[in-house]
């Protein structure tokens, strides 16, 4: 399906009212996670990642229409473009993110802001931590390395910065950009984690910094 | 605004005053455009409600509605609390009557709360129950208990402060 189309079904009041009946935001990931259509656009985005670029920008096209024009904010698809960003470019997500939150008078798309700030927020601070603790081993992109937690592989988050995309499934991280089609093992075993598609970006001049255990 | 429980501790809210940059989050024309669209799927399905009640654009949702005299919008994660310390007990269907609550699960997560305003009964059988619901940021719906957005999921417990309810 192309851009325009998924544009045209995330923009309409049919879309929007999948999420303004509930209460609870995790509901509403809850039926992010489920959406066909949401689904269908990250594969579009994971298969295709020039497309993300469109995907941001049509987020702050709306946000401009939304401050020249309140009467009609489009909640549900401003969330669920964030929401895919999310699932597939976390550096963009992060600026997007921030573009939504200075903009505010938005429900559920704050919400998916903000989560996605803490989740890179989380990740960011672990990387500092495990800095501060260990002395860390750089590793070049083609080793095999050991992880504690996934979000470790996540050094600089850049617009301009080399993107490294992976994906965790039965504990292994596989790195799926084409610069490095490499299999790392993780030693992650939080139930609670969901995500299974994850990507991240890493500065060209940064290596991958291994997590520290425990 | 605080809304304090029988217990006197106060229910958790979210708190968007940082992003509400002096405009309301929605206009009543954007409320009914999306109620009249909940409207059009469940008269696809056949299922028509008794009465929209209201479009209001505040930001109050179901659980605000009840136990907030439609104040603030409170998380469905807070029900339990605001149950247990406004001594709510759970009830069977048999026993529910006008001012008691209805809870709806899809799988096994609370999706929607609603406040039953009337109770028809045949004998010992429950011929019609009427609820009143806030659809989330949407309208405020007169409905028979069963016609809700499928989201909802289905209508699986009651709820009664009464402290001794009346079986029927």
């Amino acid at each position: 399906m192309s851009l325009g189309k998924y544009f045209s079904i995330m923009e309409s009041v049919k879309f929007e009212v999948l999420f303004s009946i509930y209460s609870s935001f995790r509901h509403v990931l809850a039926e992010m996670a489920e959406n066909s259509t949401l689904q269908g656009l990250i594969d579009e985005l994971l298969a295709d990642p020039m497309l993300v670029s469109e995907i941001h920008a049509r987020i702050e096209h709306l946000l401009v229409e939304i401050q020249a024009n309140g009467d009609m904010p489009r909640d549900g698809c401003i969330a669920g473009y964030l929401y895919c960003l999310w699932k597939t470019d976390l550096a963009k997500a992060y600026d997007a993110s921030n573009e939504v939150l200075k903009v505010g008078g938005l429900w559920w798309s704050v919400q998916v802001a903000l989560k996605v700030r803490e989740y890179v927020d989380e990740i960011t601070d672990s990387i500092r931590t495990s800095s501060a603790i260990d002395e860390p081993t750089e590793y070049t992109m083609s080793d095999r390395i050991q992880l504690d937690t996934v979000g470790l592989l996540v050094v600089e988050l850049k617009a301009d910065a080399f993107v490294i995309r992976a994906e965790m499934k039965d504990r292994q991280l596989t790195l799926l950009n084409s610069a490095c089609q490499d299999s790392v093992e993780s030693d992650r075993n939080e139930a609670s984690v969901s995500d299974t598609t994850l990507q991240y970006s890493l500065a060209p001049t940064r290596k991958f910094v291994p997590a520290v255990a425990g | 605004m605080p809304v304090y429980l029988r217990s006197r501790n106060e229910v958790k809210q979210l708190d968007y005053s940082e992003y509400e940059r002096q405009r309301k989050f929605q206009t009543e024309k954007l409320v009914q455009v999306r109620t009249d669209e909940l409207l059009k799927d469940l008269a696809d399905d056949h299922k028509y409600i008794r009465k929209l009640r209201s479009v209001s654009p505040f930001m109050y949702n179901c659980v605000g509605m009840i136990f907030s005299s439609r104040r603030a919008w409170i998380e469905l994660d807070e029900l339990q609390q605001i149950l247990d310390e406004d001594d709510y007990n759970s009830i069977r269907f048999e026993d529910v009557c006008a001012g008691d609550i209805v809870i709806y699960t899809k799988g096994n997560s609370r999706r929607h709360v609603g406040l039953i305003t009337s109770v028809e009964r045949q004998g010992n059988e429950l011929r019609r129950v009427l609820v009143i619901s806030k659809w989330g940021a949407d309208g405020e719906i007169e409905h028979e208990l069963n016609v809700v957005p499928k989201g909802y999921g289905e209508p699986t417990e009651y709820w009664s402060e009464r402290v001794k309810y009346v079986a029927w």
